[in-house]
């Protein structure tokens, strides 16, 4: 059952197209990211489900009800929609305190006395900022103000949360402990999350499946796990992943029947046992995408994907360490384990695992799947 | 087409911005565009007045007769040539006086290290408060002489120097006292402009090996020369279409500038060509602003803010300090201790030029009636007519401030929902026009359109409520711009986050927005009542008996040369005004909340 339906929906603004003809199916109690660039129309679609944008065109509805439909003729407007949204200032209101931050709309809900103080308490109890109901907003340093926004949005009792960026104003440290937070309360309550990012890290861990939005429209819409290993396209495949991923342009050669290589002026890449390449024609130009981690230094064993270079740069960052290196103009990025040492201008070899390398089409930029 | 329209209708009713568009767009059509539209309209047409100077004129028939008289006639000399030379020539006499005064008062406050600098800066924008026409009734108490204003003033009276007409009345003293209450307004701009330049600059240039003088020249002067240039341009505006002043030193020598000039037509009943010289003013202060307004445009690439804090270090004074600490010691005390001295003798003189201690009487204050003295009025304490003036002012006052800080803080909500759209813009430049709307003319207007009840509005003529109404609007322009950057103050997420949470509009405009931009709507509301209070040339034309105001009692009480009550009067205003000032500030001073750093 979907909890949220999004059919066609486009939103201008003035001459820019920021949604284009969306379709998206969100489905009841998961947890979904929209994740983009700036200005991919994410944030955009997040607040024309809350009904803070009207669409130009198509139909947002939920499970029981249509909320905008422009050929339909029915508007719900955003104070009865029933959703809770975060967002990225947190929007405190700065002359209230935290009990009144949270109780006023349950007032306008028109509850009781009873409930709204008990709602209050728990929520608070939750989200672990018991004690700090009479402080001000200013009062309360980044991740509380957080945590007081986050309480506020659960104590509606909505089933349907949406947020815009709540992280990205926490620093590093923070931002890690909030995510954990935010799972576990994702999966003791159960509602249907809909959650915009800029961050791929992010998108990859808290989510149960992830739309990747560029111009407005949808690029991939898939679970972390197919967005991470199987890009549909060049550009997921470049958003997503950190370092990020590495890109060779070239040609198919195939030598004989089984003898295929990746060739461009700088290197010849032996792909025989890819199966993907295999299948490829003599002659084809494509773009051979390889994730940092899947490629390993070795000694250049015949038959295998392996590439010659020399080391660039070395960059350890404790747990894992990134060499860059190059073959000519051609620049790879390979990440192992632990701390390695390697001088400038050493040579090596980058052997590729053969079952992680994608092929995207030079023209179309789409993967290319047997 | 039915399913469309409730679609519409739907929509529009959770979009309180757009309702309060249209709203807005009928309403200043009607009390803005309407009045000056009639006021062209009666430019080219033929009044009343005029069928005695044209037999075969047909009122209300179009003609260009105004146009003629006022351009090309034996008349246009008096017309509109000296009133628009003397208007240009008081506005450009005030603004270099007022910005040589205001640069160095900037300077002093802002770049040295004198003592008691917030004492000092408060008293120095005193001016700003009070009424500009009071100083001009100072200086008639000082300088007025007997072959024109009747008794003697005080520099004649005491020391003997017989006073000429020309420092008596007309350009001199009219530039003046005007440059005494206008250079606060330089002061605040200026100052503000240089608090804005990192003094880090001019040590730069310092360090290079300029001396102070050509750093003076070569870099602060450069950056803050924007500033200057739109000051003035302010400044000359304003003076040169203030009416209290010309009047009250201007009239007794028949020294006419436009806006005494349209007063005069308007009262012996010649509105077309005094609608002519109010759209000559018209023009001349759009000019004006449009002048300015590309002038902030550079100035906004210019000035070198920056988020990083920038050291202004003070100059030591040195050895200059007693120096300038008794200039701005004297200037005080010239300006504003000594004329509320003897603006408050004067009052206790039985005759006016008379000083001696038998002399003195609390008649003007307390005294019942005397035929024998200022035709039997009286004292301003005891006096119905007085006191129902500081009622209806002090009504006034309240009405206007809280209607039009309500209504500021709506407009602002207004256009700050919709910006970047049409109707934002079109709804910020109305409300701005009346800014240069010369008063006389603009109630000269609203006198015609409510003399007869319009649809649901019942005729207005003489009622207080068109005084309201009127001044309301006329405010507009202020209201409307602190209120619009009131609420930009307010993060949209503030009023977002009410929305998803399901709390209706007018509950978040009275639990979010009103409280969030309460110290702007504080300061705004007293500002709207003191520019209400002291308002002149906008009700002159409108009160009656029953709604005077205290200013147009003073000026009444001036042209039947009542000097101890006019000056008392004006007295019992400002004593007004610094009561507001107080009780405003005692107020704002409770509100302050907590507020928080919105990223």
């Amino acid at each position: 059952m979907n909890a949220i339906t999004l059919q066609n929906v486009t939103k201008n603004f003035g001459e820019v197209t920021a949604v284009d003809r969306l379709d998206l199916e969100i489905r009841e109690g998961e947890f979904l990211t929209l994740l983009g660039p700036s200005g991919c129309g994410k944030t955009t679609t997040l607040r024309m489900i809350a009904g803070l944008e009207d669409p130009n065109d198509g139909e947002i509805s939920t499970k029981e009800r249509i909320l905008y439909s422009k050929a339909k003729g029915v508007y719900i407007p955003p104070e009865q929609r029933e959703m809770g949204f975060m967002f990225q200032s947190y929007a405190l209101w700065p002359h209230m305190n935290v009990s009144k931050n949270i109780s006023l709309g349950l007032e306008a809900k028109k509850l009781s006395r009873e409930v709204i103080h008990s709602r209050v308490h728990n929520v608070l109890d939750q989200v672990q900022m018991k004690g700090y109901e009479n402080r001000y907003p200013s009062e309360l340093s980044g991740g509380q103000q957080q945590r007081v926004a986050l309480a506020r949005m659960i104590a509606s009792e909505t089933g349907i949360f949406l947020m815009d960026e709540p992280l990205s104003n926490l620093d590093a440290l923070l931002r890690v402990d909030m995510r954990s937070e935010l799972k576990h309360l994702h999966q003791t309550l159960g509602a249907t999350t809909v959650y915009v990012t800029h961050d791929q890290m992010e998108a990859l861990t808290l989510s149960d499946r992830i739309v990747v939005m560029n111009k407005g429209r949808i690029m991939q819409f898939d679970t972390p796990a197919q967005i991470y290993h199987r890009p549909k396209n060049l550009f997921v495949a470049k958003f997503v992943g950190s370092p990020p991923i590495n890109l060779i342009s070239g040609y198919i050669k195939k030598t004989d029947e089984s003898n295929v290589f990746l060739e461009n002026k700088d290197i010849s890449v032996d792909v025989s046992s890819s199966p993907t390449a295999q299948s490829l024609a003599d002659g084809t130009e494509v773009i051979l995408a390889i994730r940092p981690e899947n490629i390993h230094i070795g000694k250049g064993t015949q038959g295998k994907p392996s590439v010659r270079s020399t080391v660039y740069a070395v960059l350890p960052s404790g747990s894992e360490t990134i060499i860059t290196a190059h073959s000519g103009a051609t620049e790879m990025r390979v990440k192992v384990s632990g701390f390695v040492d390697y001088a400038i201008d050493d040579e090596i070899h980058l052997e590729m695992e053969s079952n992680s390398i994608l092929f995207f089409d030079s023209t179309t930029e789409e993967l290319i799947t047997l | 087409m039915k399913p469309r329209y409730r679609f519409l209708m739907s929509r529009l009713r959770s979009k309180p911005e757009l309702i309060l568009s249209i709203l807005f767009i009928i309403v200043f059509s009607f009390l803005i565009i309407v009045p000056f539209l009639r006021m062209i309209y009666t430019t080219f047409t033929y009044q009343g007045y005029d069928l005695r100077l044209k037999r075969d004129a047909v009122e209300g028939a179009f003609t260009l007769f105004h146009y003629m008289r006022v351009f090309a006639s034996d008349l246009t000399e008096s017309f509109l040539i000296k009133p628009l030379l003397h208007s240009l020539a008081v506005g450009f006499g005030v603004t270099v006086l007022a910005m040589i005064l205001g640069s160095i008062f900037a300077w002093i406050f802002v770049r040295t290290d004198i003592p008691h600098k917030k004492f000092f800066q408060t008293v120095i924008t005193i001016p700003y408060m009070i009424p500009s026409w009071v100083i001009a009734l100072v200086w008639v108490l000082f300088f007025q002489n007997n072959r024109i204003g009747g008794t003697a003033g005080i520099v004649q009276s005491l020391l003997g120097i017989p006073i000429p007409d020309w420092l008596a009345y007309g350009y001199v003293p009219i530039v003046i006292t005007l440059a005494l209450h206008y250079y606060a307004y330089t002061f605040l701009m200026i100052s503000g402009a240089l608090r804005t330049i990192d003094s880090e600059l001019e040590e730069a240039g310092a360090v290079a090996g300029l001396q102070r003088s050509k750093v003076l020249i070569k870099i602060t002067f450069p950056l803050v020369l924007p500033a200057l240039g739109s000051s003035f341009v302010l400044t000359f505006t304003r003076s040169m279409g203030t009416f209290g002043t010309p009047a009250l030193l201007g009239l007794p020598v028949r020294f006419f500038t436009l806006p005494t000039q349209i007063y005069a037509m308007i009262n012996s009943r010649n509105v077309g060509d005094a609608f002519v010289l109010a759209l000559v003013l018209i023009v001349l202060a759009v000019t004006a602003i449009l002048i300015n307004n590309k002038m902030i445009g550079v100035r906004k690439s210019f000035v070198t803010m920056k988020g990083k804090g920038f050291r202004a270090n003070p100059m030591k004074l040195g050895t200059s300090k007693p120096l300038i600490m008794t200039f701005l010691v004297v200037f005080l005390l010239l300006v504003i201790v000594l004329p509320l001295i003897m603006l408050t003798l004067s009052t206790f003189m039985l005759i006016p030029d008379n000083y001696s201690a038998g002399n003195m009487t609390s008649h003007f204050w307390i005294g019942d009636s005397d035929p024998m003295i200022s035709s039997g009025q009286k004292g301003i304490l005891k006096n119905e007519g007085i006191m129902s003036a500081m009622f209806n002012s002090i009504r006034l006052g309240i009405i206007s401030a809280v209607l039009n800080a309500f209504i500021g803080l709506l407009i602002g909500y207004t256009v700050v929902k919709n910006r970047g759209t049409k109707i934002a813009k079109t709804i910020e430049a109305v409300a701005f026009a009346p800014y240069v709307f010369p008063g006389i003319a603009f109630a000269a207007i609203y006198l015609g359109m409510f003399s007869q009840p319009l649809g649901p509005i019942p005729a207005l003529y003489g009622t207080f409520s068109l005084i309201v109404l009127i001044v309301i609007v006329k405010n507009l322009p202020f209201s409307s711009r602190s209120g619009i950057s009131a609420i930009m103050q307010i993060d949209a997420s503030l009023e977002e986050s009410a929305v998803t949470q399901g709390i209706p509009w007018l509950k978040r405009f009275r639990l979010i927005i009103l409280p969030l931009s309460k110290s702007g709507f504080f300061s705004g509301m007293l500002l709207t009542f003191i520019t209400s209070v002291r308002e002149l040339s906008l009700v002159i034309l409108l009160v009656t008996p029953k709604t005077e105001l205290l200013t147009t009692m003073i000026f009444a009480y001036k042209t039947q040369e009542q000097t101890q009550h006019v000056n008392g009067v004006t007295l019992v205003l400002l004593f007004i005004i610094i009561v507001a000032n107080v009780l405003i500030r005692l107020v704002s001073l409770k509100s302050k909340y907590k507020t928080i750093d919105i990223g």
